[in-house]
């Protein structure tokens, strides 16, 4: 878009089923959407809706029908548009089995295939071989490979065997992606609505603040430093009536005081945490009970999140050569 | 002085201080407050602190809250230099309080007026003098200064006190502590001549180094002692919840107390078993303590305490067991404890104790008595007296036991500050402490802190790497360069991003050696089977490197494996723990211990706040069993004391050098024998980005 093109967006199957108005749709769609200011009914931009169990919808329904259908909506989508960027799932072998796999419907769409991984182990780079040799063979173009999320204690072997692996069997990285923890972490605030928590100090910080790990509030003060030192950015999860644990917590770097069972603590913590800018919420299930719904959340772009809209555009334009790869494509 | 919300209602707190002040004798003007009123207690009123004609140096402030900083202002524009702020309603009562009280403090600052308070009792001063609390009892005249952070404490203090015969220069209720604290009224009474002991009820110290730095100054002119409350683990949770102030821990203020002179107690009852003593005997030259009694069994209880409590009984010279066995009946027992038998009158212990007292080898006198037939309790009293007159160098302690046989006599012992205890323990207990305090104020404190050596970019590039990378945990690799940057001993070896690399290394190195996983998710490396010892070749490094890499990715697949340090096996020591553990409150606390599995078990340690200097580390070596086994332990060699030494030392400098640094563990440490230095075998360090 910054280029002057007109860019589009094409979800042939939608996966993640979330509720949105009346209809259920992907969460990468509305992102998406959001993102690139696509008009288009949800419908038009994804048009197939798939669940865990797809196999069995898809082998219920005709395949023409499914093919035609895309077909139709990716030909709506594509009239006006100088580039459409296509998201498929998972992996280029999925609906195989059914006979609509990504590459087949690259294949009717006239499509050429970028892949997108996290690569941390060899059999990561076996795999996008044999995915790329099995491109080759189905006659699909193929662009290359961007690297996402990757650690930094990865990066040194990632450029002594693997990058020459790759290059050896054709396969272009156009950039590598690090992993930033902002990307996968949750704000504070997502804690909060997760919990629908009540907040008793620095509502104001909730946004601000992501948190990296939890850790539960139970030991002895003296101990409580200790452990609480060793971990940057984290919530902890104890009682109103731990002030001990409480001002502990906040003498080390915390994001968020999560109170459990309903207990409010004393006046004199809820200064402090204010006077250190750190959030305090207060939820009235127990610590198992919060933890286990704490297991839900997983920091992952959302719609309508626009700072971490932000740190994506700034880590593609960082750490990845989109301008040549435009070139390549134009090109190609 | 201005009483502002001074009232004509009786029984209401503003009323109370107005009488309280007029009833002190305060010979300055007194000059009400109140809007509603002309005149209160024969003193013109004035409708607001602005409209009194004359200068005005105190405030004492009695109005809600929300008030308070108003009437400050008027008080800081009238020029008013010290606030008493009796009101409570500020940070106590949540954040709206905390905001207010904010406000007030700001006032103050903002026109150069001290103050007490907010949430406060008030102040007494016994000899100015005057009375600003709202305490219905009134303060006899002493030389106690008592200090409290709790104002209920001290109006229960005030209402027992005269009971007790005990006097006060100064009682000051802390409250919130907002501008004035402990501290600065510890610094203020070392200089006031009519406080001769100062008595500190706490519940927590915020300003710790501050705090260590004045104590210390302090105690070399007169004792404090203090009974900080909120030690055990429901008691730090209680203080936590009053104060809001994180609690350092009980192991910090305990060393901070002993390394600034501090008398430290446990009860509010010894605080003032130790303060009576304190402030109307002499301090003793030494530990030797002589027992007069007239009960076998009260003597036999002081004996047994005097060795419990680390005080010796004294040996009576030659010429004193002479004059006993001419004063006392064949019987009596003339070495200490000195038995003056039940049939003792007061003219006998008046002349045993003129012996002992002579006596040089004698520093202080505990007399005990119990009420038998003949025994003259108030003529003994008088003959105690006289002879503590007789001898003011050496402090006397009475023990009356009893009730109203004694009572008499121990209300004339009070009134002429002879120290009396219903029993031999606590009299023994407090002078115990008045022995430790005079050991403190005749050594001498003042010691070069060692300088070193040291490679300090090195250790601040790996602090900045972890601080962008967002590690607050140090891997085990820069944990072992910061120890050579300063100079403290470590195994041969290096970090290894791979196999070929670590084959390297230990080539280089020589074989056996160690492997251990660096991962900076893996805390416990042995849990996963990430250290592996005693390897002997490449073949076996090969084989240990594989092995490793499949555990951590079975066992912690979410664990970013950085690599594997390489490291020489070395012979066994005596392994011992040097540790740091940033107190919140009174900075780097630096342990020494013995090490090995048995360490949670034995807690074998001992503690001192840095700066380290070399006899400090000595000490802190000498007060452990440890120290047994590394001077050599039933005929083994003796092991090299000099470099554990030299270690904590360099460790102390780090930890000063560097605020970042929160703990440091070297677990264990291997000594080895004389002359052949130690080495950090694994070490730990946690850093915190937050000042």
């Amino acid at each position: 878009m910054d280029e002057g093109l007109k860019v589009g967006y094409f979800k042939p199957f939608s996966w993640s089923n979330v509720p949105y108005g009346n209809i259920r749709t992907d969460e990468d769609v509305l992102l998406m959407r959001e993102v690139l200011d696509i008009q288009e009914d949800l419908r038009v931009i994804s048009p197939v809706q798939l669940g865990y169990y797809y196999l069995e919808k898809l082998s219920a329904m005709d395949r023409d029908v499914i093919f035609e259908t895309i077909e139709e909506s990716y030909k709506k989508l594509a009239a006006n548009k100088d580039l459409i960027v296509v998201e498929m799932v998972r992996d280029v072998f999925f609906g195989s089995s059914v006979s609509l796999s990504a590459l087949e419907i690259c294949k009717r769409l006239g499509l050429k295939v970028l892949m997108v991984s996290s690569v941390h182990t060899d059999a990561v780079i076996d795999v996008t071989v044999a995915e790329k040799n099995h491109i080759s063979w189905m006659n699909v173009p193929f662009l290359g490979l961007v690297m996402d999320g990757v650690a930094d204690a990865d990066l040194d072997r990632i450029k002594r065997v693997y990058m020459p692996l790759l290059e050896k069997n054709g396969i272009k990285v156009w950039g590598i992606i690090p992993d930033k923890t902002e990307m996968r972490s949750p704000t504070a605030l997502e804690i909060k609505e997760l919990l629908n928590a009540e907040v008793l100090a620095c509502e104001d910080k909730l946004g601000e603040v992501i948190v990296e790990k939890y850790l539960i509030g139970a030991m002895t003060p003296d101990a409580a430093l200790k452990y609480f030192r060793a971990s940057p950015r984290k919530a902890v999860i104890t009682g109103g009536d731990r002030p001990d644990i409480c001002l502990a917590a906040l003498e080390t770097d915390t994001s968020l005081l999560l109170l459990t069972g309903n207990i409010h603590p004393s006046p004199v913590v809820l200064n402090k945490a204010q006077e250190r800018g750190v959030p305090v919420i207060l939820v009235p299930y127990d610590t198992y009970t919060t933890v286990n719904m704490l297991q839900d959340i997983a920091g992952k772009i959302k719609y309508g999140d626009k700072k971490r809209i932000k740190l994506a555009k700034q880590l593609v334009e960082e750490n990845v050569d989109w301008r040549g790869l435009l070139k390549f494509l134009q090109g190609a | 002085m201005a009483v502002v919300g001074a009232s004509r209602q009786e029984g209401s707190v503003g009323n109370r201080i107005l009488t309280n002040i007029i009833e002190s004798g305060f010979n300055g003007s007194i000059y009400p407050i109140n809007p509603k009123a002309d005149e209160l207690c024969g003193l013109k009123c004035y409708r607001s602190i602005l409209e009194v004609e004359e200068p005005v140096d105190l405030a004492v402030i009695a109005v809600p809250a929300a008030i308070v900083p108003e009437v400050a202002r008027q008080a800081g524009e009238k020029g008013v230099k010290g606030l008493v702020v009796i009101s409570a309603g500020f940070r106590e009562m949540g954040q709206e309080g905390a905001k207010l009280e904010k406000d007030l403090l700001d006032i103050c600052r903002k026109y150069g007026m001290r103050m007490v308070g907010p949430n406060c009792l008030g102040v007494i001063n016994t000899s100015v003098p005057i009375n600003t609390t709202f305490a219905s009892s009134k303060a006899l005249p002493g030389r106690i200064a008592f200090l409290s952070q709790s104002g209920a404490l001290c109006s229960a203090i005030l209402d027992w006190a005269p009971m007790e015969g005990i006097g006060f220069s100064v009682i000051v209720s802390l409250g919130n502590s907002a501008d004035l604290n402990v501290i600065d009224f510890i610094e203020a009474l070392k200089d006031d001549s009519g406080t001769h002991v100062i008595a500190c009820y706490v519940e927590g110290i915020n300003e710790g180094e501050r705090f260590l730095k004045v104590a210390k100054e302090t105690s070399r002119v007169k004792p404090i002692v203090i009974f900080k409350a909120g030690v055990t683990n429901f008691g730090i949770r209680a203080v936590s919840s009053h104060t809001g102030s994180m609690a350092g821990s009980a192991v910090a203020y305990e060393t901070a107390f002993k390394e600034a002179g501090v008398i430290s107690v446990n009860s509010v009852e010894e605080l003032f078993d130790n303060a009576k003593a304190f402030a109307y005997q002499p301090i003793p030259r030494g530990r030797n303590v002589t027992i007069v009694t007239n009960a076998g069994g009260p003597g036999i209880v002081a004996t047994d305490s005097c060795e419990n409590f680390g005080l010796s009984l004294s040996w009576l010279s030659t010429e004193t067991i002479e004059a006993l066995r001419a004063i006392l009946p064949l019987h009596a027992s003339v070495i200490n404890p000195v038995d003056v038998l039940g049939d003792a009158t007061a003219e006998r212990y008046l002349k045993v104790l003129q012996v002992v007292l002579k006596d040089h080898g004698v520093d202080a006198v505990v007399v005990i008595l119990s009420p038998q037939a003949v025994t003259e309790p108030l003529k003994t009293a008088e003959a105690i007296i006289q002879a503590q007159r007789e001898n003011p160098e050496k402090p006397v302690l009475a023990v009356f036991m009893g009730g109203e046989g004694v009572a008499e006599a121990v209300k004339l012992l009070k009134e002429n500050r002879i120290p009396v205890y219903e029993f031999p323990e606590k009299a023994v207990k407090t002078l115990r402490n008045m022995a430790v305090y005079g050991e403190f104020i005749s050594e001498h404190h003042e010691e070069e802190i060692p300088e070193f050596e040291r490679d300090l970019t090195a250790v601040k590039r790996i602090i900045e790497r972890a601080r962008i990378e967002n590690r607050t945990v140090l891997l085990s690799p820069e944990t072992k360069a910061i120890m050579k940057a300063y100079g403290i001993m470590v195994p041969e070896g290096g970090f290894a991003q791979n196999l070929r690399q670590a084959i390297t290394i230990a080539n280089s190195i020589g074989y056996p050696v160690a492997l251990k996983i660096v991962s900076p998710h893996i805390v416990h490396k042995t849990d996963i089977g990430g250290v592996a010892l005693n390897i002997k070749s490449d073949y076996e490094l090969e084989n240990a490197y594989d092995a490793m890499m499949r555990n951590a990715a079975t066992l912690m697949p979410q664990a970013r494996v950085y690599g594997v340090e390489v490291q020489k096996m070395v012979p066994p020591g005596k392994e011992v723990i040097v540790g740091v553990h940033r107190d919140p409150q009174f900075g780097p606390l630096i342990m020494f211990g013995l090490g090995g599995i048995y360490v949670n078990l034995i807690k074998d340690v001992s503690f001192r706040l840095t700066p380290l200097s070399k006899r400090k580390a000595y000490d802190m070596i000498m007060e452990t069993k440890a120290y047994t086994l590394l001077r050599g332990f039933r005929g083994e060699v003796p092991s090299d004391v000099e470099s554990v030494v030299d270690v904590l030392l360099r460790v102390s400098r780090l930890i000063m050098d560097f605020w970042e640094i929160a703990e440091l563990d070297i677990n264990p440490l291997f000594v080895y024998e004389k002359g052949k230095n130690s080495l950090a075998l694994d070490v730990k360090i946690t850093l915190s980005f937050k000042r």
